[in-house]
């Protein structure tokens, strides 16, 4: 079976007046489906440039990316948005949530835009708000909740379309340890139920969690260790 | 996305703040309520002047002196002593022009008409007893000015309905002698009220005999002849045996001028239908403006939402339903703000007549629709730019604003 991520020199490049910034130099990378990945560097590294190319947010300037099999290159951003919402799920560093709107609508969100009946909808994101234990928060909205609460309406909110990969960036960087724990538990969890997942971190006992950890350097995949299988490949 | 989860998102936002909404409607309202009302006066003025001048008399035609170049014109040359138009010409018209019902003769003229220690300058019309079948007037009291009167100059009067009030009050006055420029005449009738006829009081007037006034003015030419078609279709039959029968008595000149009903009718409507637009077109202006204030807050409000963008694009929102959303909320604004709008302009427009009957008002279904689907395309024209900004916002740098 073809690998879920398949990248071949993937760079991008950032025009910044004079300098151009490559955020990623050169990334050659396959992750198969069911993988529990971290991704660690320092600061200014290239991770969250290399989770939002693979989560379809920006696009690569050199190299090829195949998703599921599906060279990435020549699809129009309307497309990019569908594969987003589908098969995609995002969890940031600061939640990204909609601060007027309730737990449920923010779950919900991702639906709207697939034509979803509002039946439907609401029906879903209950069922992976309850799996998140927030089914006594849906009617609240993000500032009413703490940050350990926010981050899971965020996990729910990329669930509820059952999408192929969850890619988390930071997810307890905003956190304390404990919230920061509880949200690790719930995507091990989520990854023995069959998920794929990318996890970015500064946190070694994060990145414990992984079955598989890669360390970027300028852009550049430095190191990417297999626990089971106990190789290390050197990029 | 469907239209009506567009409309849902963007009611929720427009509710988020709802100072703000109502203010940029504010300004779709007045604009709107601005066209609504000034168009109403301009289309009830045109409905008034039209009703007054069916009113004047159907199938009317004013023969007056002068060759004038315009139909329609109102100011025909004064008579000179080649052009000028006679008891005779009028008498020879009702006679020989079988499509004429009726020509009769007017000399107008003005003076005081005194009747004790009162008097009162008003306006004096020589003219045969036709007169008020012509004009759609009526006698309340007495007799109209006869044949008999005409033939024999006769110094008789009938006093229009001001100025019989204004020189007898309630008392009686048939019988009675008033005095017209040294002379006495008996009053015979008193005309029945008519009101005011486009700005003119047509009871303020007396009638004499036609011959008495010419008379009394030293002169044989008649100011006009007002003639009558037998019936509508046959104006224009009628206007060719008039000019026959003048031509021929005038030496094979066109020295007059006919001007008929219908085309007083439409050149008052066309100037009315002008004042009409450019009065629309004035208030459409603020209109603009009200949109301009939509264009505003959407580009305020585009900026403020620039993380909302961020978040919508990145769970898989496509460039149109972003700009979808944004358009209803400018379309939802303009729709309501135009709504409203409607009918506080109509509002207005319906209840000046109330108040003030000197202004008609006339509220078209026309003007209605129009405003409606204006304020719509002001929403559309001016809710598309900010729409499109929001939708070609980049993700990551949406979502990283701050
Ligand atoms: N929009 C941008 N314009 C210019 N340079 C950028 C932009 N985004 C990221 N960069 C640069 O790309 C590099 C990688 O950034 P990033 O992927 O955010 O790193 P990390 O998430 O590992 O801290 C950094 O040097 C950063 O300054
Ligand atoms: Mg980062």
């Amino acid at each position: 079976m073809a690998a879920l991520i398949d990248m071949e020199g993937v760079s991008k490049v950032y025009r910044t007046g004079l300098v151009d910034v490559a955020a990623l130099a050169g990334i050659t990378l396959s992750v198969e489906t069911g993988e529990y990945m971290a991704i660690m560097g320092a600061s200014g590294s290239g991770k969250s440039t290399l989770m939002n190319v693979i989560g379809f947010l920006d696009r690569p300037t050199a190299g090829v990316y195949k998703f599921a099999g599906r060279e990435v290159e020549n699809l129009s951003d309307d497309d990019l948005a569908a594969i987003r919402g589908r098969r995609i799920g995002f969890v940031f560093q600061t939640f990204q949530l909609l601060p007027r709107a309730t737990t449920l609508e923010n779950v919900e969100l991702p639906l709207v835009y697939q034509s979803i009946s509002g039946a439907e909808r609401r029906a879903r994101a209950m069922d992976i708000l309850k799996q998140v234990g927030l089914a006594d928060r849906m009617f609240h909205t993000p500032m009413e909740l703490s940050g350990g609460q926010q981050q899971r309406v965020a996990i729910a909110r990329a669930l509820v379309t059952r999408p192929l990969l969850l890619l988390a960036d930071e997810p307890t960087g905003n956190l304390d340890s404990r919230s920061g724990a509880e949200i690790m538990a719930l995507i091990d969890r989520l990854h023995a139920e069959g998920l794929t997942i990318l996890v970015v971190t500064h946190d070694a006992s994060v990145a414990g969690h992984a079955g598989r950890r890669i360390v970027l350097r300028d852009g550049q995949i430095v190191e990417d260790t297999r626990e089971r299988a106990g190789e290390s490949v050197n990029g | 996305m469907n239209v009506l989860e567009s409309s849902r998102i963007a009611v929720v936002a427009l509710r988020a703040n709802p100072g703000r909404s109502a203010l940029t409607m504010l300004g779709v309202i007045i604009g709107v309520a601005a066209v609504i009302l000034l168009v109403s006066i301009g289309e009830g003025a045109r409905a008034y002047i039209e009703k007054e001048l069916t009113g004047i008399g159907t199938n009317l035609l004013a023969i007056q002196p002068g060759k004038t170049s315009t139909a329609g014109g109102f100011h025909p040359p004064a008579a000179g002593s080649v052009h000028k138009l006679t008891y005779e010409d009028a008498k020879a018209i009702k006679r020989r022009a079988y499509a004429v019902s009726d020509a009769v003769p007017v000399v107008l003229g003005s003076g005081k008409v005194k009747f004790e220690n009162l008097s009162r300058d008003t306006m004096i019309i020589g003219t045969a007893p036709e007169f008020p079948r012509v004009r759609n007037l009526f006698v309340e009291i007495g007799d109209f000015v006869t044949q008999a009167d005409v033939d024999t100059k006769s110094k008789v009067v009938v006093l229009g309905r001001t100025v019989y009030r204004e020189l007898f009050g309630d008392r009686p006055a048939l019988g009675a002698r008033v005095t017209i420029a040294d002379a006495k005449f008996r009053v015979v009738g008193i005309m029945q009220a008519k009101g005011m006829t486009l700005g003119f009081d047509i009871d303020d007037i007396v009638f004499i005999p036609v011959t008495g006034a010419m008379e009394l003015y030293d002169t044989d030419a008649l100011h006009e002849i007002l003639a009558a078609a037998e019936r509508a279709e046959e104006v224009d039959l009628a206007i060719r045996q008039i000019k026959d029968v003048l031509i021929k008595r005038h030496a094979g000149k066109e020295d007059f001028t006919i001007i008929t009903q219908r085309a007083m009718m439409s050149t008052m409507d066309t100037i009315l239908t002008i004042l009409t637009g450019v009065l629309g077109g004035i208030a459409g202006i603020s209109l603009v403006v009200g949109g301009i204030g939509i264009m505003n807050i959407m580009l305020v409000s585009v900026k403020e939402r620039t993380r909302e963008i961020g978040i919508r694009k990145a769970v898989g929102a496509r460039r149109i339903d972003i700009l979808q959303q944004f358009l209803f909320e400018a379309v939802i604004l303009s729709l309501i703000g135009g709504v409203i709008g409607i009918i506080v302009g109509g509002g207005i427009a319906y209840s000046i007549p109330l108040f003030y009957s000197a202004i008609p008002t006339r509220v078209s279904l026309w003007s209605v629709t129009l405003a409606f689907f204006f304020s719509v395309a002001v929403g559309v024209f001016f809710g598309v730019e900010p729409a499109r900004r929001a939708a070609r916002l980049d993700p990551i740098e949406a979502l990283r604003y701050e």
